[in-house]
Parts: C-alpha cells; sequence; structure tokens
C-alpha cells in the first residue's frame, strides 16, 4: 500500500487573511541586524542557498580585520610552538572563530588550534600562489594565506550553512574570516571543495586544488594537561566536536567543568559536566580518544518523584563486519533527587551496577543480562522496560525499585 | 491577459507582465511582499500542513515563514525565478525547530487527532482524519532520517519541488539530492506500515 499525500487544498480566503503577516515595521529595523555569536567579520560573506545570495546588508560597518587581531597567550604559542617543532616560532596575531584559534607566525607559518588538537601545514605543503598573494595553510576548515594588496574583504564562493544548524537561516553565522594587509584566515563549515574560489574583494580568484588534508593534526589541550584520558580532555574533545558538527553556538560551550564519568577506565562510558549550578551536559565516548559531541540536558527536573532515564548509548561495541554490531554494555544517564544515597541499575534481572552520583544525576555503564546482543544500528536503544532501577536513600533505605522510565 | 502557468501547483498564476519574485523580493516593500504573499500563501500553507500535519500549526508556521522572508529581506537578494524553494526550505528550518513540536503538544491537549478546517460532510471528515494520521506518521519516519535525507525528503516528497530546485534550496548537487531521496526511501519503507511515499 503505498501513502498519497494529504491533497491541497484551496485556502479559504478568510484563512489567508488571518496568516498575512504585518508587512509593516519601523525602518530602522531593515537597517540593523544583530549578529550571531560567531558572526563577527563584516562584509565578507556571501551565500547562495535556496536560490537566494545573502550579502552584508548595506547598512553595516565594515569591520577592519585588524580589529578582531589579538595577542595570543604564552599557552597558545606553546601548543604551536609543540605542533610545529619549533620552539623559536614567533606569533603576535591571532583570530578567533568561535572555538577555534588560528594563529599567524612572523614567517607567515600558520597554526589552528581547538580545545583538543593543534593544526598546522604538513612539511611537504607548498604555499599555492595565486594571481596576487597566495594560500598558505588549508585544513578542512580553514584556508589562509596572503591577501593580494589592498584587499579589504575576503570570502569563499558559494557556502550553504548546515541546514540543521541552529538558528536557522542565520548564514552569517557559518561563515567567517578574517583579512589584514599581512594575511587573510577564512573558515569554513560544511564540506569545502578542493577547488574553492575565493572572493577579494568581490574578485573572484580560482585556486588550484588543494586537498584538506595538507594539515597535520596532533592532540594539544587548553587545559594544559597532556593525557588525553582526563576527564577534561575528553570534556574537550566532547565540545570541539560539538561546535563543529552540531552546530551550537560557542557560547554554549563555554565554562563547562567535568563532574563525574562512568567507564573512565575501561575508556567506554560517559561523564557529565556542569556549568554553574543549574546547567549540566554530558558526552559518550567509545575510547577515549574519539568521544561523541557533547550535548547539553535542556529540561532538568529538581526533585523528580522518580527517577527517570535521561539518554542512553550502546557504549561496549564490537564490528563484526559490514553491518553486524555487538553491544555488551549500555551506559545510562539519569536523574534522582539530590538526596538519594544509592542508584543501582540493572538489565531486566541481570546484575546490578551502583552508579556515580552527583548533583541528583546518576551514571552507571549496565552489562547486559545475556551477555553480547546484536544491534542494526550503533544507537539503538535498550528496548523499554529493560532497565531497571534501585534507588536508596541516605539512610540506604530504599526509596524506589522499578523500571527506569 | 494571458496567465503564466503556476510553477507549482497551489501557487497563483501571475500575468506574464508582472513583476518577478526576484524584482519583487528587490523592491522589499509592503506591498511588493503582499505581492508575494499573494503568490505563494496558498502552496506554503499546504506544504506547511504536510511538515506538521496540523492545519492550525500551518496557518501559524505559514506566517512564520513569510515574516521570516520579510524580516530579512535587506540582507538577501533572490537569484531564482522562483521564491518558492526559499520559501519551503525557510517553513521546513521552521517546523523543525518549532512549529512540529507544538502541533504535537497541541495534538496531547487535545488527546485526539483534529481536524482544523472544519467540513460538512461526515465522510470527508473522517478521510481527512486518516490522512493525518498517517501523514503524522510519515513525518514522524521523516524526522528519524539522517538531517541531509530528511531535507530532501521535504523538499522534493512532501513539498513536490523538482530536484533541481531542492538541490539549489539545499546548496548542493542535484545527483547528492537524488541519492539522498533513495537512501530515504529504503529507510522509509523499513519504517511505514505502507510501501513508500509517493508523489501524486
Amino acid at each position: 500500500m503505498a501513502f498519497d499525500l494529504p491533497p491541497r487544498r484551496e485556502l479559504p480566503a478568510e484563512i489567508k487573511e488571518r496568516m498575512r503577516p504585518d508587512f509593516a515595521e519601523p525602518p530602522a529595523a531593515r537597517t540593523h541586524r544583530s549578529r550571531a555569536p560567531l558572526a563577527v567579520a563584516a562584509g565578507v560573506t556571501l551565500l547562495i542557498a535556496g536560490g537566494v545570495v545573502v550579502t552584508q546588508s548595506s547598512s553595516h560597518q565594515v569591520s577592519p580585520g585588524h580589529v578582531r587581531v589579538v595577542t595570543p597567550s604564552d599557552q597558545d604559542l606553546a601548543r604551536c610552538r609543540t605542533a610545529l617543532e619549533d620552539q623559536n616560532w614567533q606569533s603576535t596575531e591571532m583570530a578567533v572563530f568561535g572555538l577555534r584559534k588560528v594563529l599567524h607566525g612572523t614567517d607567515d607559518r600558520f597554526c589552528e588550534l581547538t580545545r583538543s588538537r593543534a593544526m598546522v601545514a604538513e612539511r611537504r605543503f607548498e604555499p599555492v600562489a595565486l594571481q596576487e598573494g597566495s594560500i598558505t595553510y588549508r585544513s578542512n576548515k580553514i584556508i589562509a594565506g596572503v591577501p593580494p594588496k589592498g584587499t579589504t574583504t575576503v570570502r569563499r564562493d558559494r557556502v550553504a550553512p548546515p541546514p540543521w544548524v541552529e538558528p536557522a537561516l542565520d548564514p552569517e553565522a557559518f561563515n567567517d574570516s578574517v583579512v589584514t594587509p599581512s594575511f587573510f584566515i577564512i573558515e569554513i563549515w560544511g564540506v569545502l571543495d578542493s577547488t574553492p574560489t575565493l572572493f577579494f574583494d568581490d574578485r573572484p580568484e580560482k585556486t588550484p586544488p588543494i586537498s584538506a588534508h595538507s594539515a597535520t593534526v596532533k592532540e594539544s589541550f587548553e587545559s594544559g594537561d597532556p593525557d588525553g584520558k582526563s576527564l577534561v580532555n575528553i570534556l574537550a574533545k566532547c565540545t570541539d566536536r560539538a561546535w563543529e558538527e552540531t552546530g551550537v553556538h560557542a557560547e554554549r560551550l563555554e565554562k563547562w567543568e567535568p563532574v563525574i564519568a562512568t567507564g573512565l577506565e575501561e575508556g567506554k562510558g560517559a561523564l557529565l559536566a556542569r556549568r554553574g549550578d543549574a546547567e549540566f551536559g554530558y558526552c559518550y565516548f567509545y575510547d577515549a580518544t574519539a568521544p561523541k559531541p557533547f550535548s547539553i540536558i535542556d529540561d532538568v527536573r529538581e526533585e523528580p518523584d522518580e527517577p527517570y532515564l535521561i539518554a542512553q548509548a550502546p557504549t561496549d561495541l564490537i564490528n563484526h563486519g559490514a553491518a553486524i554490531l555487538s553491544v555488551g554494555q549500555y551506559t545510562v544517564i539519569g536523574r534522582v533527587g539530590r538526596c538519594t544515597g544509592t542508584v543501582e541499575v540493572s538489565d531486566r534481572d541481570g546484575p546490578a551496577v551502583t552508579a556515580e552520583l552527583a548533583d541528583g544525576f546518576f551514571l552507571a555503564n549496565v552489562p547486559l543480562r545475556d551477555g553480547r546482543e546484536d544491534l542494526k544500528k550503533p544507537d539503538d536503544p535498550l528496548e523499554p522496560g529493560r532497565l531497571h532501577v534501585v534507588v536508596r536513600d541516605e539512610n540506604n533505605e530504599v526509596a524506589h525499585e522499578g523500571e527506569l522510565k | 491577459m494571458r496567465l503564466m502557468r503556476p510553477i507549482w501547483e497551489g501557487a497563483a498564476a501571475v500575468p506574464d507582465d508582472a513583476p518577478s519574485d526576484a524584482e519583487l523580493w528587490a523592491r522589499g516593500d509592503e506591498r511588493a511582499f503582499g505581492l508575494l504573499y499573494d503568490r505563494y500563501a496558498e502552496a506554503v500553507w499546504n506544504h506547511a500542513y504536510r511538515l506538521t500535519a496540523s492545519w492550525s500549526t500551518a496557518e501559524d508556521l505559514t506566517s512564520a515563514t513569510f515574516m521570516t522572508a520579510w524580516r530579512r529581506r535587506a540582507e538577501m537578494t533572490l537569484v531564482r525565478d522562483s521564491a518558492l524553494p526559499w520559501l519551503f526550505t525557510v517553513a521546513g528550518f521552521l517546523a523543525r525547530s518549532e512549529f512540529r513540536r507544538k502541533a504535537r503538544f497541541t495534538r496531547l491537549l487535545h488527546r485526539m487527532p483534529r481536524n482544523e478546517v472544519q467540513r460538512d460532510h461526515a465522510d470527508d471528515v473522517a478521510e481527512s482524519l486518516d490522512h493525518e494520521a498517517r501523514l503524522r506518521e510519515v513525518l514522524e519516519a521523516v524526522e528519524r532520517l539522517p538531517r541531509a535525507e530528511r531535507e530532501a525528503v521535504e523538499l522534493v516528497l512532501l513539498g513536490e519541488l523538482s530536484t533541481a530546485q531542492a538541490a539549489e534550496a539545499l546548496g548542493v548537487a542535484e545527483v547528492s539530492v537524488r541519492s539522498r531521496i533513495s537512501r530515504a526511501r529504503t529507510r522509509l519503507r523499513k519504517q511505514l506500515s505502507f510501501d513508500t511515499l509517493e508523489v501524486r
């Protein structure tokens, strides 16, 4: 049986008039546009999506690139020197794109930093000459180099924001650039083709093919802790991934601190993070080198009547081939009252594990009762009703027992 | 006066000497946007229903879609002949971010499916409710698709835009839209009680 789309209806006149927006707006509202937090460079973006070219409003003041250039910290410099394997490398200029920093060296080399990585041009990478200027650095998110003399704006061609990104239709937030007399940097959202056309003050310049893998990527942590499996660094990897893949605003990823984790030693579990007293988030890690994007818990219920499940994911996966996955444990994240003493979670009547507990949240790696099970997809949830929970109060009295919903 | 064929069923026909969508967009005044609204209100309203399975939510979504276009007119220049693919894209964004949740909430509030546009004939109502229930099933399956496929499905299968128009709207190659649709059909077949989502 096939599903036919609902037939279109003729729009009744009264509904049409009821829906008609008030196309009247104070003149001031037409010219002032507040910028998204990530978008700072003015006069540098153009987007074609849905047959629409989005350009800078003519009323915008074009900010010179040097306004956005700041001095890198000693730590930023140290991370770049390590990545470049050149302890004498010098830089006094850095542009910040959300969670990404790009340093411009006095020798015109670039160094790109996120919270968990440092990227520099591969040794064999040769600068690519343009008609005027050159490209001296290219990663999967950044194009940088020397602009033609007198350039005040730079952008790339045809860049569409990922359609899933919030806030919807705010393309300026996702294509950003900085240009100064001595260098330019373009940050790219989404997939970048190997031969983008760059526009220097609207003069197109087709670039020769450059691999997106022209940069060397190394682990390097803003925390200063070199241990890639420490909580703070796993969190850094999670927020980097959230920044690059989910489009969440940078300010939403600032100032998080890890609180508790489960499965840290095995490298398979989840961590809970906190920002202030009221905001919480989590991320899973299958092994500490490849955690999932950080997720912010939007709806935190205070003192729930009974424990509830916030999220679950299989975190002990074995790939048996093209499409067969076996899972041995699920990691669950849930919420209970803040005065809870202990929480035990089990798969049906399988072995119970005591959850990690903090701030009314609990995290547990729950082994499957029957050992491993096959999954169709790596993110298949457990069937409803399988998880059993026992909550005890501070006096070790059972306060709740039953299905974890 | 000769009438142009509407580019999409449900879009109002316009005289061939009438200003193009791009010209109206460029003018950017209240009257110009009023004319764009007259051209596409019905098309967007019907598409909004297919995105939300709720006629009352479709009204809000339609208003919000045109209001978004109006508010962003100063920073955009329409380069295609038709504003419709972009309006559909806007409606899709808004539906996902806000209106679908609202439609779901409204249904929960009423504890039963409602057909907000009343019909006289009981059979019509029953048929409509059946469509609405099945549309909801489709939308829930569409929501579970990967984002890229969901976008393509909303524009091509629900919006009935051509793959070329959808490709323009999404800023990707037409062949990518075709492959996304193909993959999405396969997934939908597995999830839905009926074989597939057909374009009428």
